[in-house]
């Protein structure tokens, strides 16, 4: 059935971004949380990453209309029955929210360089000065502080209180985004290889296994820490990515063996990736690359396997198992959603 | 309560196309794009052979998943005047959703003007007394439109004389669109 | 996905759907109206719809049309329902009509050749200069060669009379039209027996046999409607002979896949149970027809049981099939069938065909074959006469062909003679609305002839393959533009109608009487086609006290609202055959040295690794001539060929694998479409595809044409083109 495909790549590059915002803010705001002073990487990274994801995807999402310009009747309606009308509601609110949820963790030079512009200059000097992180090194560079009172000891009260609500949200919204690139597919019958009960789950932890990956690429590049920090900052991404890898790759599985049970539309559907054009592609690019080589690697690091390898060749490894989360995550969305599209009800 | 169906006999449909580009002409459909299809189907091995021509088109579903995913309100239904499931234009943003909501693959993008569209069932056409395009066209009247709800149409007698079958009814649309079975 | 967003467009498309819908009350849908019409974003004030009943020109079948137009644009064809023959159907060809008029690749104006012939390469010319051209090169053929160095070429149509009139001004003698590579067989053998050609009762008949006629697939016609109907209400039964499953064959009771090329043993076989069993109709027989006991002789060793070694056939249901056809008639038929030959033997195939119906007695009775009546239209009273040719025409059609209308020439003994300058050479070359190109087989010859001339003139709306080999293109009008005269049609009883222009012409086009009447001024014999189309309409109107308008209230007129029958078997009737009755065997055939029972021969035997090509039509499609119509062209861009799986494995080819296909005069590369519907020793190539020229732009080397690799041959009583003669070797090409 090689027909044109309605939705292509830039659906499929919105819901990996939707999942990627949704995970990088659920991190972001468990990594807050927690008050440890190690975490304090994720927390920022994930926060700032959020809304440019979403803001991204959403920007896609809106270029691949057929009439953009129009994109604002999405909001003089509200359809409860359709997920893209309650989707696009909700994307906006994330969307506000997660932008000022990323404000609460700016860095104080970002802040004082778009402060420079004189737009908001004050307002933004204030910013910087309120979001100063807690400064936990001594003089060799060691960490001193494990559990914070205060990570940001110049914030006001009611500032650092909204901070940590808009945190403690971040998690069921974040959860909320991961599920709902799962159930925007999910609820349509005609495409029987979406409209299974476990699509809604396998999007949101394959969307926090790549955040994770992400994260892990990426924390590096907004919080210098010292080599306690980034340790224990690994080894929590590390134990997190196990246990979304495991759940993930234990929702697939059962999945395509219910599937398999299902209905004659289901099991014609499943042809996509048991023997049909999708098979190859998930296979070795979700499941083997995405899946299992990160979980093995990642299994053999958890149990000090690779303590004996040399910097670089464990920088390797780590940098490859994100990379290759990241790939595979983008291919499950690829598989999916074009798969979807060349399966039909009976 | 009007409510619009159209009854197909398979059996006599030819696979002529006449139907296709009646529509073509009157909906200004663009080239490539399809509001109704025919769907053609061999069976056997020479020379027990058996050859059958299925007519398609939207199916004016009374529980439309098309009109239940719509986030504009562009699709809707037209309840009091037939039962239509029609598109209002002006509000479509062009996200496709609904086309991949249809089970029946009946609605197509039309990409110059940037909305999706289907067949309306000519519902400009019955304003002027006449019938939808394919319909009228048809050398051996395949098709049949009109009321069921109305008992004095064809379509209703039909309906009492033959038994028919809808398809895809699992997927829990309600289709309008009745195929002869005997 | 293209981004482009025309605003103007999009308005366009929204109010262009929708202009149009008159404020009715009455139906409870427009009830919805203004808050319905409102919310879909519609104009408040939609265009005026003006309606032009007219004459569709796509087909022979002239189908009845209510043309559309809104502010001087055709936007609709939808059919005429008052039209008897059409009875409310119009074909896709039909539909796609509003396209032939807008196509871009419509010849606009005049055009004369600048490259080399065949180059395609052309230049605009005013219509002075192009008639200018045009009769100075005529004139030049006939100083040099004489009247009959031009050879004229026309296809049927409402305006070919005034070219016919313009070539026999002109004075020559050569002048060819369609019925060669068309019906001229069928006509012939039913001629042979009957004096006339008959038409069939199909809307009353009980009881059919089908050879090839594909009715249902190839050419929608009201017979398609009629035998739709009486199948699926199991009123009739129907048996299809054809090699291949049509769709014809589906609806069929009985297919038989029957050898291709020996039908006429089954006929043969038939007539032998009709006679030996004593199923004809003795009382008919005895009292309308002679000929019996030397036809019984003829037919004796054609037993079911010989029959069933040629046609593959088994001996119990050709005798199952002669009583069936003998227990239903007189309310039965075998039907005559009408393209182009299939064998050098289809005249005495469709022969035997009449003579089987004449021994079933179903001459002029309801569900049977009758005489059609027409009404007589009046004529133009010219008193004009024209020349005689000083020389014969090239073709001696007295003495190869007499059996065939003379008048209509045998196309490919013409293009033999042309290329062997025999008797004398013919340099120019006139072509009214017809394509030889692709209707002739072996294309190559035709270029060949091409090439030879002097001068090619082609009057046409389209820049066909042959318009491509012209010096000089001259566009007609399309029918949607045009007041043609008064047409007479048959069926299923005699009526006028008249084709009406829904729009004034869009181009620098003219019409064919005014195309003619600009040369024969220039020729110097303007009093040959000296008046107008209305001049003809009256005149044609005139015994009726009728005038145009009146037709335009419902699109026809008639004196006679049913087909009327049994009118020939009253009392002293005379059938127009030489002994005045129905002549089983042929007295025609017999003066001129033809068998009057026919003789069979089997086709040729095809060597194991050979395949016999067989060719069709679709609905989509005429001939070669609307390929390129974007709306068609859609729905079937390209052509495959039909090879029988069990062939397709013993070559290793799938479908849609390409193939090259090679006979002895030609070679085609083909995608094939490997199917069950159809017999292991032929191939089946769709008609009218790679077309050569560039300027038919969507259809420019698409799939591959069956004339490439045709051969030559024609029915040998009537000279029509035999096209199943072919047999090509096929293999899987390497990419």
């Amino acid at each position: 059935m090689s027909h044109h495909h309605e939705w292509g790549w830039m659906v499929v590059v919105y819901l990996y971004f939707g999942g990627l915002g949704a995970g990088s803010i659920l991190l972001s705001g468990l990594g807050h949380l927690t008050k440890r002073e190690h975490f304090r990487g994720i927390a920022r990274t994930g926060a700032l990453l959020a809304p440019v994801f979403i803001g991204l995807g959403s920007g896609l999402l809106i270029f691949d209309l057929g009439r953009p310009l129009q994109f604002w009747r999405l909001f003089t309606h509200i359809n409860p029955a359709s997920p893209m009308s309650l989707g696009s509601w909700f994307l906006v609110a994330f969307s506000i929210f997660s932008t000022f949820y990323a404000l609460t963790h700016l860095p104080p030079n970002w802040a004082r360089f778009f402060a420079r512009f004189k737009l908001f200059s004050g307002a933004l000097l204030k910013l910087a000065d309120w979001n100063e992180p807690l400064n936990e090194m001594d003089e060799s560079g060691n960490n001193v502080v494990g559990l914070m009172d205060n990570p940001y000891p110049n914030s006001p009260e009611w500032y650092s209180s909204l901070r940590d609500i808009l945190a403690f949200l971040a998690i069921p919204l974040g959860v909320a985004v991961g599920i709902y690139t799962g159930i925007l597919l999910g609820a349509i019958p005609a495409r029987p290889f979406w409209n299974t009960p476990m699509v809604a789950q396998l999007f949101l932890f394959s969307a926090l296994s790549s955040s994770t990956g992400l994260l892990f690429l990426l924390v590096p590049l907004f919080w210098k820490g010292s080599k306690r920090h980034a340790q224990k900052e690994h080894r929590v991404l590390l134990t997190a990515d196990l246990i979304f890898i495991f759940v993930e790759f234990f929702i697939i599985l059962p999945f395509i063996i219910h599937a398999q049970l299902s209905t004659q539309s289901v099991i014609t559907a499943m042809e996509m990736i048991l023997g049909g054009p999708y098979t190859k592609v998930f296979w070795i690019g979700v499941v083997l690359l995405g899946i299992l080589i990160p979980m093995v690697l990642e299994f053999s690091e958890f149990f000090g396997l690779f303590k004996k390898l040399p910097m670089i060749m464990s920088k390797f490894i780590h940098v490859t198992v994100a990379v290759l989360i990241l790939v595979g995550g983008y291919l499950l969305r690829w598989v999916f959603v074009h798969a979807g599209q060349d399966t039909s009800f009976l | 309560m009007a409510r619009y169906a159209m009854v197909l006999d398979s059996d006599k449909c030819l696979n002529c196309k006449a139907c296709q580009v009646a529509c073509t002409a009157e909906n200004h459909v663009p080239v490539g794009k399809h509001r109704n299809v025919l769907h053609q189907t061999t069976r056997g091995v020479f020379p027990e052979l058996s050859m059958k021509t299925d007519p398609g088109q939207c199916h004016h579903c009374d529980n439309a998943p098309c009109v239940r995913v719509c986030p504009t309100g562009a699709s809707f239904i037209n309840k009091d005047g037939g039962g239509f499931v029609m598109i209002d234009k002006e509000k479509c943003i062009g996200c496709r959703y609904c086309m991949l909501a249809c089970p029946y693959d009946a609605r197509y993008y039309d990409e110059e003007v940037g909305v999706v569209d289907k067949c309306t069932f000519c519902f400009h056409r019955l304003a002027e007394g006449l019938e939808p395009a394919c319909v009228e066209t048809c050398p051996t009247k395949v098709r049949v439109f009109g009321d069921i709800d109305n008992p004095d149409t064809e379509a209703a007698k039909l309906m009492r004389k033959h038994s028919t079958e809808q398809k895809k009814l699992e997927a829990g649309t309600g289709p309008n669109l009745y195929y002869i079975i005997d | 996905m293209t981004k482009s967003k025309k605003k103007w467009s999009r308005r366009a498309f929204l109010g262009a759907s929708t202009a149009g819908i008159a404020t009715v009350g009455g139906l409870s849908l427009a009830s919805g109206k203004s808050k319905f019409v409102q919310n879909l974003g519609l104009p408040t004030e939609f265009a005026e719809s003006k309606y032009t009943l007219s004459v569709c020109a796509n087909c022979v079948n002239k189908c009845g049309l209510k043309v559309k137009t809104q502010n001087g644009r055709v936007v609709k064809i939808n059919p005429n329902p008052h039209f008897p023959k059409s009875r409310s159907m119009l074909c896709a060809k039909g539909q796609a009509g509003v396209q032939v008029l807008y196509d871009k690749d419509r010849v606009k104006s005049p055009l004369i050749r600048t490259g080399p012939r065949g180059s395609g390469e052309f230049r605009k010319a005013t219509w002075e200069e192009a008639l200018n051209y045009t009769a100075e090169n005529m004139q030049k053929i006939k100083d040099k060669y004489g009247a009959g160095g031009m050879l004229f070429a026309s296809t049927e149509g409402i305006q070919e009379e005034f070219f016919r009139e313009f070539s026999a001004a002109f004075g020559s003698p050569n002048h060819v039209r369609h019925p060669s590579l068309c019906l001229a067989s069928g006509n012939t053998g039913f001629f042979s027996v009957f004096g006339k050609v008959p038409g069939f009762d199909v809307a009353n008949t009980k009881y059919m046999i089908f050879s090839g006629a594909n009715r249902l697939e190839s050419f929608i016609t009201p017979d398609t409607i009629d035998l739709i109907d009486v199948i699926k209400n199991k009123k009739a039964k129907l048996i299809v002979l054809d090699p291949r499953y049509t769709v014809t064959a589906s609806k069929a009771d009985v297919w038989l896949p029957i050898k291709p090329g020996t039908d006429l043993a089954f006929y043969l076989a038939l007539i032998h149970v009709l006679i030996y069993e004593e199923l004809y109709d003795k009382e008919f027989v005895a009292k309308y027809t002679q000929g019996l006991e030397e036809v019984k002789e003829g037919v004796a060793k054609y037993t079911p049981e010989w029959a069933e070694g040629e046609t593959e056939i088994p001996a119990n249901q050709i005798r199952e099939i002669a009583r069936e056809l003998a227990f239903y008639a007189p309310r039965a038929f075998v039907y005559k069938g009408r393209r182009t030959s299939w064998n050098t033997n289809d005249t005495e195939m469709r022969q035997a065909m009449a003579m089987a119906n004449a021994l079933i007695g179903n001459w002029d009775q309801k569900g049977g074959i009758y005489p059609k009546q027409s009404i007589r239209k009046g004529e133009m009273e010219l008193d004009v006469w024209p020349p005689f040719p000083d020389q014969d025409c090239i073709v001696p059609m007295e003495e190869k062909h007499p059996l065939a209308n003379a008048a209509d020439g045998a196309y490919l003994d013409f293009r033999e003679k042309v290329m062997r300058d025999d008797p004398y050479p013919v340099r120019g070359y006139f072509v009214y609305k017809q394509n030889p190109m692709h209707s002739l087989p072996d294309r190559k010859k035709t270029i060949e002839m091409l090439n030879k001339m002097e001068f090619v003139a082609v009057c046409d709306i389209y820049p066909t393959d042959t318009a491509m080999y012209a010096d000089v293109i001259l566009p007609e009008d399309t029918y949607l533009e045009r007041n043609d005269p008064v047409i007479g049609f048959k069926d299923p009883y005699p009526f006028l109608a008249v084709r009406q222009a829904a729009v004034p012409r869009l181009h620098d086009t003219q019409t064919g009487l005014e195309i003619f009447q600009g040369l024969a001024k220039r020729l110097g014999f303007p009093e040959f086609l000296d008046f107008t189309i209305e001049d003809l309409v009256k005149a044609q109107l005139k015994p009726f006290d009728l005038h145009r308008e009146d037709l335009l209230v419902t699109g026809i007129w008639t004196n006679q609202r049913e087909t009327v029958f049994g009118k020939t078997l009253k009392e002293g009737h005379r059938f127009p055959t030489p002994s005045g009755k129905i002549e089983i065997a042929s007295e025609r055939f017999r003066r001129r040295g033809l068998d009057v029972v026919p003789k069979y021969r089997p086709p040729e035997m095809i060597p194991k690794d050979k395949l016999r090509v067989i060719v069709g039509k679709n609905a989509l499609f005429t001939h070669a001539s609307n390929q390129n119509n974007p709306w068609l062209h859609e729905l079937m861009p390209t052509n495959r060929i039909w090879i029988s799986t069990k062939a397709a494995e013993r070559r290793m080819i799938k479908s849609g694998d390409w193939v090259k296909v090679t006979s002895p005069v030609g070679e085609i590369k083909i995608q094939a479409e490997v199917t069950e519907k159809i017999r292991t020793d032929c191939v089946y190539v769709p008609h009218g595809f790679d077309h050569m020229s560039k300027m038919m732009s969507r259809v420019y080397g698409q799939g591959g044409c069956d004339s490439d690799i045709l051969v030559t041959r024609e029915d040998k009583i009537t000279g029509n083109a035999a096209l199943h003669e072919t047999l090509v070797s096929v293999q899987k090409l390497e990419v």
